[in-house]
């Protein structure tokens, strides 16, 4: 909760700066890799939770309505300025869709952790499924080039309805999030399953030896999924 | 989605937080976990339909 009110308050900013008709042009921040930025955000959320101590609730609350505020204050012809996220500069709507993420993992993960049965919405399903590139590609482990590509299809199951194309070559990969075509594994799976495994919420291994997961084709590539995307 | 419709998502899914935070952090500011909970008690395995998917 830490986490997702510091957040808050960080696009409200990061908003701001976009849409500030002052704003100088500014080279692109420097993109960490996804696990040295997740560990960073881990540690300043927990310094910011003891800092909160009792206010932690009313700190979230207070940014949230901040950050609505600031959405709802953005023009039609504003939503494709560019702002400086830690990933990559993205437009103001991406920020909006990646704050639907973070409310929806994060609430996952509350929920998930105090023993109650967590669903992500299903309405949330292709805003979390066509925005998980941008995570994966900060946590793509870089190999050497492989002789020959690897190409995953993952069919999402109802209520998403999706097919996913994933082309590793091994030192770059290629998601297309609206994919189709032949592959060397075939991946169904529910979509919360699949935004779940990406996210590292829940590991390929636990995946697969639940069952969660039919696979035809290369049985193999499944289990290495974790190895080209590990968890942060 | 409409942009529209993305702020009410993001209103919605920030309030359901903020209540699921207020049950369970009392006035001390320190949050209540049920005894029971954990890895052991974790249960991610659950998918609208119940079951297991099968390939296509």
């Amino acid at each position: 909760m830490a986490h997702l009110a510091q957040w808050a308050d960080a696009y409200a900013d990061l908003i701001r700066h976009a849409l500030a008709d002052d704003a100088e042009p500014a080279p692109a921040p420097p993109v960490l890799p996804y696990v040295i930025r997740s560990a960073r955000y881990a540690e300043e959320a927990k310094a910011y939770r003891r800092a909160l101590g009792a206010g932690l609730l009313d700190a979230y609350r207070r940014s949230q309505q901040d950050l609505l505020d600031r959405f709802e204050r953005v023009q039609p012809n504003e939503w494709d300025r560019p702002a400086r996220h830690p990933s990559g500069v993205r437009s103001v709507r991406a920020l909006l869709s990646l704050r639907v993420v973070e409310l929806s993992i994060h609430g996952w993960e509350i929920v998930h952790r105090v023993g109650r049965p967590a669903m992500l919405p299903d309405g949330r399903h292709a805003a979390l499924v066509d925005t998980l590139p941008i995570r994966l590609r900060g946590s793509f482990a870089r190999r050497d080039p492989l002789p020959e590509r690897l190409r995953y299809l993952f069919v999402l199951t109802p209520p998403l309805l999706r097919l996913v194309t994933l082309v590793i070559y091994g030192d770059r990969f290629e998601i297309d999030p609206n994919g189709d075509g032949s592959a060397d594994a075939v991946l169904t799976l529910h979509p919360q399953t699949y935004i779940l495994a990406f996210t590292g919420r829940i590991t390929w291994r636990e995946v697969l030896d639940a069952g969660a997961v039919g696979v035809t084709g290369r049985q193999d590539l499944a289990a290495d999924l974790a190895g080209w995307f590990p968890p942060g | 989605m409409s942009v529209r419709s993305e702020v009410e998502v993001v209103r919605a899914a920030g309030a359901r937080l903020g209540d699921e935070l207020a049950t369970l952090m009392p006035s001390n500011g320190t949050c209540r976990v049920p005894a029971a909970s954990g890895p052991s008690a974790r249960s991610w395995r659950t998918w609208p339909s119940g079951r297991t998917p099968t390939p296509t």
